[in-house]
């Protein structure tokens, strides 16, 4: 702020104006306004200036209607200690400023008329202190935009700064400020210490230099691993539908169009399914244009992949999948449901009967994260026979099946990510009865951070191919045929005249006891592991009476040879599933542990 | 293709060429379909019923029981996936089509499947990789069979 100062007032200059005056009884002008006649005194320069330490200024005087051509006479206010006039004449003087400040401080020159003493001038002098840069600058994180502000104080603008050689900057770069702040901005590559030796120099050349050591985080330490889960109603729960989901756990994920980090969308109402691999959304939920995957004759590579009774049908397409910080890199997806691709092969309804709206699905899509990589497998890579007929080619009309490379197959992003990539953990909050919802948490990775350790856990193998393992109730083994299945919405086991529990009126695929059972049962992995599980059965018609209740404990029905432990054994336990080959602390999966 | 010897005794032939059947059809009728599965046959006999049992080149496992009058009467199957249920199940696909659908209405959600009406019975269950089911017509089972024999 520049200033000028005169006989006692202070006035704030806008724009470096300048300065004269005038004593009193109107006898001084200004040098613009002087009236013929007037002795006036007129400084050059006119405006405020600032100097560094040791930095001089010349000063030249003139005085107005000075017919004796008497000059002036020249003063320093404060007289001693800030410095001192030379080369004094009646037209100039030079002041010199002292070779140190302490602190920023400024004088005043002050010009009187020698014919006049009441026509004065004066010019303020700003004295600075030398460029400095100090303070320290934030913590990065590696892939993470950064931005922060070096400020430097003392000097006289406007300013240089350089980044001087010999820094390690790891990705980050010096702005081309001249003001005295400046930018470092830029996205950090590796972790470690960024140092970046910086350099300001004032427009009088003094210098001013500081070394930064910019701590870059490791991204695993921005990642919480950790996706919170909900047992809700799900998205197909209100108008026009009216479909509540009882025990499905759902969360949501971010799909980005591959290599693009803006041109991404959340989607929430995902159904976490350990009993499937591989993400799949529903079309109507999709508003990114995604990547189709093509095969080797440029058409179009379309899946039909069966569930239980049902299959979806849509489009091979490719993602960034990113969840909880974890990300999956040109990920293959199903796009269910696709308009594109309305007309679903007869091979592929032979499997099962279409979901492929939200009506059906109840779903906005599916998260596969069970023990497989790959939702075929090998199968699906060699043609003929033996071939399950899941991926087919399309060309504009008619679909022919075709052969998938693992690689292309549509597969868990678990497996794809950079780092806690060997399998999850389902962790949710016991249940008692029914309750509106309940909130867990899906974590990714075990034992690979401090969080996600198996602890106590028991470790049960389960048969590779089968993705099975052996579960004993009732006196009947169901060998290699049980398994754990988040996207099962009850536990499922024996017939109704097997197990002596009646089912449910309208409702069969249901138990309805007339009173709770607590039963048990022993669950056995390939690894000789076996341990008891308790669990209840309760009314089915009761426990799902009121449809805002999305959390049921209890919920079991009827089907013979195989033990489906669904989403109520989850309830109140850590589960473990281990992806195939994939290494752990407690051995190479698949395994699940609880 | 049935070789019956003694009640009560199964017996196990390896057959030359393939063999298959729908849900309610006869043994007649079916023979020209096998070829879709190209696997290797099994044949099981009892006094009571035949199992023809073919193993798919997809790795699927099927079963047909066959009445000694000749008429499947009940299918099973496991495996890695599905078998081509249009075929296995014959006239009864669209009956179970529907019968899927309903009870979509009612079951909040994904689990197996059990239909259980008058004239069909149908069981799925699994997840990825690991699938199984069984359908009978509970009105063919020939006298003295129960549902838990069908496995």
């Amino acid at each position: 702020m520049k200033r000028v100062r005169l006989h006692g007032f202070v006035f704030l200059s806008l724009a470096g104006a300048l300065t004269a005056t005038v004593g009193c009884g109107g006898t001084s002008s200004g040098s613009n306004s002087a009236s013929p006649g007037s002795i006036s005194v007129t400084l050059s320069p006119s405006s405020a200036q600032t100097l560094d330490p040791g930095g001089a200024v010349s000063i030249t005087g003139a005085v107005a209607n000075d017919t004796s051509n008497r000059g002036v006479t020249w003063s320093l206010s404060p007289a001693t200690g800030e410095g001192t006039l030379g080369n004094t004449s009646a037209t100039a003087v030079t002041y010199n400023a002292p070779s140190s400040v302490a602190a920023a401080t400024s004088v005043t020159v002050t010009a009187i008329s020698v014919a006049n003493t009441a026509a004065t001038a004066s010019l303020i002098i700003d004295l600075v202190t030398p460029p400095t840069i100090s303070g320290a600058l934030p913590s990065g994180t590696v892939g993470t935009a950064y931005s922060a502000s070096v400020i430097e104080a003392g000097g006289v603008a406007p300013f240089t700064w350089t980044l001087a050689a010999g820094s390690s900057p790891d990705g980050l770069s010096l702005g081309s400020s001249t003001s005295d702040s400046d930018t470092i901005s830029g996205t950090p590559t590796t972790q470690g210490t960024a140092t970046l030796n910086i350099t300001v120099t004032d427009s009088k050349g003094l210098t001013a230099s500081n070394t930064f050591n910019v701590t870059i985080n490791p991204l695993a330490s921005s990642k919480s691993n950790v996706q919170p889960i909900t047992v809700n109603t799900g998205p197909a729960a209100g108008p026009p539908y009216n479909e509540p989901y009882v025990d499905g756990a759902f969360t949501s994920v971010t799909v980005c169009v591959p290599g693009s980090v803006t041109n991404c969308q959340t989607i929430s109402g995902i159904l976490v399914d350990t009993g499937s691999s591989g993400l799949r959304i529903l079309s109507s939920a999709l508003t990114l244009s995604l990547p189709q995957q093509t095969g080797s004759n440029g058409n179009p590579i379309v899946e039909c992949l069966p569930f239980i009774e049902s299959i979806t049908w849509g489009p091979v397409q490719t993602v960034d999948m990113t969840i909880a910080g974890e990300e999956a890199k040109s990920l293959p997806i199903q796009v269910i449901g696709s308009p594109k691709f309305s007309t679903i092969p007869d091979g592929c309804t032979s499997y099962g009967v279409p979901e492929d709206d939200l009506e059906n699905l109840r779903a906005n899509g599916l998260l596969g994260v069970g023990s497989f990589v790959q939702d075929c497998g090998s199968a699906c890579t060699v043609s003929g026979s033996s071939n399950p007929g899941l991926y087919y080619t399309c060309p504009s009309s008619g679909c022919e099946v075709t052969t998938e490379s693992l690689s292309n197959q549509v597969q868990n992003p678990v497996a794809l990510f950079a780092t806690d990539n060997n399998g999850v953990i389902i962790e949710l909050p016991p249940v008692s009865g029914a309750v509106t919802s309940i909130t867990g948490s899906l974590v990714f990775g075990i034992g690979t951070q401090s969080n996600n350790g198996l602890g106590s856990a028991t470790v049960y193998t389960i048969d590779p191919s089968t993705g099975n393992f052996t579960t004993v109730y009732g006196g009947v083994s169901y060998t290699d045929a049980s398994f754990l299945d988040s996207g099962s919405n009850a536990l499922y086991f024996l017939d109704s005249n097997t197990t002596g529990i009646p089912t449910c009126r309208d409702y069969t695929f249901w138990y309805c006891p007339s009173t709770t059972l607590n039963l048990s049962a022993s669950n056995q992995g390939t690894n000789g592991a076996t341990g008891t599980v308790d669990f209840v059965v309760g009314n089915a018609d009761t426990l799902t009476a009121n449809e805002n209740d999305a959390a049921v404990n209890g919920l079991a029905g009827p089907i013979s040879g195989t033990f489906d432990w669904g989403l109520p054994f989850f309830f109140g336990r850590n589960v473990y599933t281990a992806i195939e080959g994939q290494n752990t602390p407690a051995g190479v999966g698949p395994y699940w542990a609880y | 293709m049935k070789s019956r010897i003694m009640r009560g005794i199964f017996v196990m032939l390896a057959l030359p060429f393939p063999l298959s059947a729908s849900l309610g059809g006869d043994m007649t009728s079916v023979q020209t379909d096998q070829a879709k599965m190209q696997g290797t046959l099994r044949t099981t006999s009892s006094d009571s019923y035949t199992v023809h049992e073919i193993q798919a080149s997809t790795g699927v496992a099927v079963k047909e029981y066959v009445s000694p009058a000749g008429q499947v009467f009940a299918v099973t199957w496991q495996g890695p996936f599905h078998p081509d249920l249009r075929q296995l199940l014959g006239t009864y696909f669209d009956q179970y089509a529907q019968a899927v659908q309903a009870q979509r209405a009612n079951r909040r959600g994904h689990g197996p499947l059990l239909i259980q009406q008058p004239g069909l019975v149908v069981q799925m269950a699994g997840h990825m990789r690991s699938f199984s089911g069984r359908a009978y017509v509970p009105q063919m089972l020939p006298a003295g069979i129960h549902a838990e024999d069908i496995r």
